[in-house]
């Protein structure tokens, strides 16, 4: 493919380019004027990063806005100095509005919807503050982003609700009279969709002695699906309140679009779920909107993602709609399983992978325990016995005659005087007693976990997962060495023989799931441990074991023939400890014989948490 | 405190319909030249011990409707503001056109004392320029006034999209959309519990 074609920026068109850079107060590379190249982008004109922005000529002159060039320009232009800036903070715009999405019960988050909405958030930003900046320079009315948005936004028949909401927000935020852009009343919502009818089995196939209770099922499931078409056909959505309160959240958070989108997210995300719920397809029409004017679709990379999902904004809780009572999640669909997505704050581990379905799942996934675990991680030092310090040096004193002649200060005798008189003119560098040095103990963890098949997935946000990742950051965090072996049936292990310093080696260890039986792999522990003296004073060897109910086979279970090998691993190991989520206590006793401490959790999710207090226990 | 309501019902007592008013209104002062008067007013207006009947007495011919609601401290404060922007023509400069020669400037003090101070706390009008350019666009409108350079449909459409009591009615219905919604949600887990129980074994 040869390169596209260009021409060259000069005349009228230079002078709108330079002006509009004043207007910002910045400068950019020269805008690319790429005749033709609108048609595959669907619009005039983009931005990409790093910072640059393309204009497609022909296309403009199509629109018939080539007097507003200077406006076009300065729009493109605020995507780089205002919102998003940065590529960087478009991609934490788009994770807080799939956030509001998912949290309002969108299903599924397309990725279609979040580039349209993040491209409506970032747009509202830009022009509000175009248009703030032409006034202020003294432009005549209508300045000229006013013209322009009227020239290319309004579509007075389309019958898209967000679409009036945003345009009727541009009417509010620069105090245009309403009628302006859109019709001065939004269009009315679009029915729901019909119900979808689940055919009964006829009546005949039914034996005799089920008839009454199979009637008594259909009335029910019929009262349930009136109820649940009810609640689809209930509109929550108020067009006119809505675009009020987005014009306060574009004036209050001119200056942070990321903790914006979030709000913009939660005003808007109903409208995409009427839409996905409404059996009327309404694409937003009007010539200035097409795909919207970000072309950046590189996947995220491994590094973006940790900065990504590390920003504490990106996790605090969903504020409520203004018009809701409850909090943000109304109609929670919830994922309803494993951490942190049970409360609607930050987006579960399978939304996050859905979302980012460009990059490496192996990377998205380490990236989310990290910033998952990353609360509960305190960096753990094992503190040895100090070491007595070398004496510090203190004042000089006279060098007696009977000293050592070794302790004799020479430079400092000859100083105090050219004849050295021994006992009189002779030095020495007396000694002070020090603190005593403390000296950080090497640890070692070794991690068994467990990925039978009664474990939750990892994939799904597991909280064992979690529970291991805090306490090998923890012990990492702290210099440690970490190694993970992730076991499920017979010869079913996984795992690297060596110790690691590494993040991304342990998380993917911790992520790896057989979904087997459980069958502990003895005949490994022993192994490794084979040949090994116990720790010595300076070194910390911790064993921890992530499993449920079926961990009787690390105490020979069905596996007579290495049935003492954890009992004689134990004492080459400082401390020895099984986090179990199991409902019966009979491995405690088994695990007590062997000197295994034992902690047990209610269910998976409580597992964080006793891993904070056992990561602080083996602190000491 | 008078109640909001009792306030607001004294107020439409009195007035003639809004779209008279529209009708009746003539070019007057810009919007920004009134809005910075208004965030100037010195503190002696505001203060607590100020009559708002000796005030209105000695800035104003017309009686104001306000003196007898004066001891609702919001009251007091949305005429003295109204009556501020009456006394600045003498004590800074004159607006272009005068406001206080407007036909229905005693109106416009009540105005603000009585439509818009039950709704919007006077010092909001200080703080926040949304509130107050719904403040001051309320004060020209019933001083029989618009905002120099905008005709009848803008001023009233502006108004309109500024009017803090239309918001407040537009979240409680959204607010009562919200509850209605949760409210189905309710039955409709009720309903899907009943389904449940309702399941049998076919063995």
């Amino acid at each position: 493919m040869s390169a596209p074609a260009t021409v060259p920026l000069e005349g009228g068109t230079r002078e709108a380019w330079e002006s509009a850079l004043g207007l910002w107060g910045v400068h950019l590379r020269d805008v690319r004027l790429a005749p033709g190249e609108g048609a595959a982008k669907g619009t005039a004109a983009w931005f990409s990063f790093p910072p640059s922005v393309t204009v497609d000529p022909d296309m403009i002159r199509t629109w018939g806005v080539e007097h507003e060039a200077e406006s076009l320009f300065a729009h493109e232009i605020g995507h780089h100095v205002l919102a998003p800036a940065t590529r960087m903070d478009s991609l934490k715009i788009r994770h807080q509005l799939a956030r509001a999405l998912a949290a309002a019960g969108a299903d599924p988050v397309t990725a279609d919807d979040l580039a349209l909405l993040s491209n409506l958030w970032t747009d509202l930003l830009v022009n509000a503050r175009v248009a703030l900046l032409q006034r202020r320079r003294g432009d005549t009315e209508p300045v000229g982003i006013v013209r322009l948005v009227q020239a290319t936004l309004p579509a007075p028949e389309s019958a898209d609700r967000l679409w009036w909401v945003y345009l009727r927000t541009f009417e509010l935020v620069w105090g245009l009279p309403a009628g302006r852009l859109c019709p001065p009343a939004p269009p009315a919502p679009a029915p729901p969709a019909p119900p979808r009818g689940r055919s009964d089995a006829p009546w005949e196939e039914i034996p005799e002695k089920h008839r009454e209770q199979e009637r008594a099922l259909r009335e029910a499931r019929r009262e349930r699906e009136r109820i649940a078409a009810e609640l689809t056909g209930a509109i929550t959505t108020r067009p006119e309140a809505d675009a009020d309160q987005l014009a306060g959240v574009v004036r209050s958070f001119a200056h942070d679009p990321v903790l914006g989108a979030l709000r913009f997210g939660v005003l808007t995300a109903p409208y995409i779920v009427e839409r996905q719920r409404s059996s009327r397809r309404t694409p937003p029409a009007g010539p200035g909107h097409g795909e919207g004017c970000a072309a950046d679709d590189a996947p995220v990379t491994a590094e973006e993602l940790g900065r990504i999902l590390s920003d504490r904004r990106l996790h605090g809780g969903i504020p409520a709609h203004p018009g809701s009572s409850g909090p943000g999640a109304i109609g929670e669909a919830g994922e309803g399983t494993g951490v942190g997505d049970g409360n609607g704050q930050a987006l579960g581990l399978a939304r996050t992978l859905a979302l980012y379905g460009a990059s490496d799942p192996d990377e998205v996934m380490a990236a989310w325990y990290r910033a998952e675990a990353a609360p509960w991680v305190r960096p753990l030092t094992q503190r040895m016995p100090a070491v007595p310090a070398p004496e510090l040096p203190g004042p000089l004193e006279v060098w007696e005659t009977g000293d050592d002649l070794a302790d004799l200060d020479l430079p400092a005798t000859l100083q105090a005087g050219a004849t050295v008189l021994p006992g009189v003119t002779t030095r020495r560098r007396s000694f002070l007693p020090d603190e005593p040095t403390p000296r950080e103990a090497s640890i070692a963890l070794d991690v068994f976990i467990d990925s039978s098949g009664s474990m939750p997935r990892p994939g799904r946000g597991s909280s064992a997962v979690l529970a291991g990742m805090i306490v090998a950051l923890s012990v990492l965090r702290g210099g440690g060495r970490v190694r993970v072996t992730s076991f499920s049936g017979p010869g079913q292990v996984a795992g690297s023989d060596d110790y690691q310093r590494t993040v991304g080696g342990v998380v993917r260890d911790l992520a790896f799931f057989f979904g087997g039986g459980t069958t502990f792999p003895l005949d490994l522990l022993e192994r490794r441990y084979a040949g090994l003296r116990p720790p010595a004073p300076d070194e910390r060897r911790h064993l921890l074991v992530l499993s449920d109910d079926g961990l009787v086979s690390m105490f020979g279970d069905g596996n007579a023939e290495y049935a003492d090998v954890a009992a004689r691993v134990r004492p080459l190991l400082t401390t020895a400890t099984l986090l179990l989520s199991a409902r019966s206590t009979r491995v405690d006793a088994q695990a007590a014989a062997a000197g295994y401490d034992v902690l047990h959790v209610q269910t998976m999710d409580d597992a964080p948490a006793a891993c904070a207090r056992l990561a602080e226990a083996l602190r000491g | 405190m008078a109640e909001s309501e009792e306030l607001l019902s004294a107020w439409s007592a009195s007035a003639p319909p809004e779209d008279r008013a529209w009708e009746a209104t003539v070019p007057g002062p810009s919007l920004a030249a009134v809005a910075a008067r208004m965030a100037s007013v010195p503190r002696s207006f505001l203060d607590a011990r100020v009559s708002i009947a000796a005030l209105a007495g000695d800035v104003l011919r017309p009686r104001l409707l306000a003196v007898s609601h004066e001891d609702d401290d919001r009251v007091r404060r949305g005429a003295a503001v109204g009556l501020w922007l009456v006394a600045s023509e003498d004590l800074v400069e004159p607006f272009a056109p005068s406001v206080a020669a407007a036909p229905g400037i005693g109106r416009a003090v009540d105005a603000l004392a009585l439509r818009l101070s039950p709704v919007v706390d006077p010092w909001e009008w200080l703080s926040d320029d949304e509130r107050r350019e719904e403040a001051v666009r309320t004060f020209l409108l019933w001083a029989g006034l618009r905002p120099a350079g905008e005709d009848v449909t803008t001023a009233r459409s502006l108004l309109e999209a500024r009017d803090s009591l239309r918001r407040n009615a537009a979240l409680a219905q959204a607010y009562a959309a919200h509850r209605h919604r949760d409210e189905i949600a309710r039955r409709l887990a009720e309903a899907r519990a009943k389904e449940a129980a309702a399941r049998y074994s076919s063995e």
